[in-house]
């Protein structure tokens, strides 16, 4: 019985002492788990901290460039803002102008207006003219052909009377329609054999411009002036009205358009005949190297005899309508 | 002996339980890092978008200025023109 005692207390020694053993071996893998995933949960939230510092480097990043959007699009808004108020102020010209017009044929007012015009371009010379007029600030009227290779001008040509159209319109001046051919017989397809003729080359030039210009003309001229249509004349007029144009003369010429003038000739035929008319509508021609010479006085001698100059509009009281 | 027994098996279940506790916090670390990644993927692509919608606007703007660089002289002839018959009105 002592035997069984003592042999029973020696196997629970063992086992206690296997046990100890399992129980160290087990405190040591804990704590070598514990210290991997702590340092692993350190890991994490020191990645954690650092994308956030990302991530608020990036909100910052996005919210300036959206302040850049944002700058931009109020810049855009102005910039569509220009063609709107270029818009309205070429609206309001005529409708100031129509009074300022009133109030001179009534008497309220001393103003006195001079419309320069200029027939049958563009030429090579009409820059030059645009050069004169802008060193004067004046704005004109041009009275344009159909300049393109329909009537065998060369491409090199072509592309200077293009930029020359453009210039013309960019730059705030008139631009009149004066038939697309400037053939003023009375034969064949001469514009003064028919109405039909003459019409047909008001509405060719009236296509060009606007197809290539964006530009529509309700002023013209016939070439030549009106009393050379003669019989014509009304029925002309009439269809012209029903393409909304009214057509203007002049009441004053410089004389380039037929024989040889001096320059200082064509000077006093403005000048000198001026007989202080409330409008003038002075003609001109944009080829005469005479006018360009001319211009810049008959401009100050104009403004010395308290003309203001300014572009012809369809409103205008010389722009005649039925 | 059997109380240092105790004493270690008290050891072990404490031990234990902290490594529990210690790989649930550390699997909320792994679940909270993978949703802070995906914010800043986001963010990273939300600033490509802005980017190229930046580029598109700044294009516009070049666009409409090159555009306007006759608009804006138009602006001023007509501004002028005006004026002048402002001036011829009063």
């Amino acid at each position: 019985m002592d035997e069984f005692d003592r042999d029973s207390r020696e196997t629970s020694k063992v086992g206690q002492i296997i046990a100890i053993i399992v129980c160290c071996f087990l405190i040591v893998g804990l704590s070598f788990s514990l210290i991997f995933i702590t340092h692993e949960q350190r890991k994490f939230n020191s990645l954690i901290d650092e994308t956030n510092e990302l991530i608020k480097e990036e909100q910052e990043a996005i919210y300036l460039i959206q302040t850049d959007i944002d700058s931009i699009n109020q810049e855009i808004e102005e910039n569509k803002n220009i063609e709107k108020l270029v818009t309205d102020l070429k609206n309001q010209y005529p409708v100031l102008m129509s009074e300022l017009e009133s109030n001179i044929i009534q008497d309220k007012t001393d103003v006195k207006i001079a419309y320069l015009t200029f027939d049958d371009g563009p030429y090579k010379l009409t820059s030059s003219f645009l050069d004169v007029l802008d060193e004067y600030n004046v704005k004109g009227t041009f009275f344009a052909l159909e300049k393109d290779e329909k009537y065998g001008y060369d491409e090199d040509v072509i592309e200077i009377f293009n930029s020359t159209y453009q210039r013309i319109i960019s730059s705030g001046h008139t631009l009149g329609n004066h038939t697309s051919s400037h053939n003023i017989k009375r034969k064949n397809n001469g514009i003064y054999n028919s109405v039909d003729n003459f019409m047909d080359a008001i509405l060719e030039n009236k296509e060009f411009i606007e197809n290539n210009f964006g530009y529509t003309t309700t002023v013209m001229r016939f070439p030549g002036g009106s009393s050379i249509a003669a019989e014509l004349k009304d029925e002309i007029v009439d269809r012209l009205n029903a393409e909304h144009y009214g057509y203007v003369d002049w009441n004053s010429a410089t004389g380039d358009g037929g024989e040889y003038v001096s320059v200082d000739q064509s000077i006093a035929n403005v000048l000198e005949t001026t007989n202080n008319r409330k409008f003038l509508v002075v003609l001109m021609h944009d080829y005469s190297e005479n006018t360009l010479e001319a211009l810049p006085r008959i401009i100050e001698g104009l403004r010395d005899q308290g003309y203001t100059l300014l572009p012809l509009f369809y409103e205008s009281t010389m722009v005649e309508k039925r | 002996m059997k109380k240092f027994l105790i004493i270690l098996i008290v050891i072990v279940i404490g031990l234990g339980g902290l490594n529990i506790y210690e790989f649930l916090n550390m699997q909320n670390s792994i679940n909270k890092y993978n949703e802070t990644q995906d914010n800043y993927h986001e963010l990273l692509n939300e600033e490509i978008e802005k980017k190229n919608e930046l580029v598109t606007t700044k294009d516009e703007l070049e666009t409409l200025k090159i555009n306007n660089l006759d608009s804006n002289k138009e602006l001023e002839i007509w501004t002028n023109l005006i004026e002048t018959v402002e001036k011829l009105l009063k």
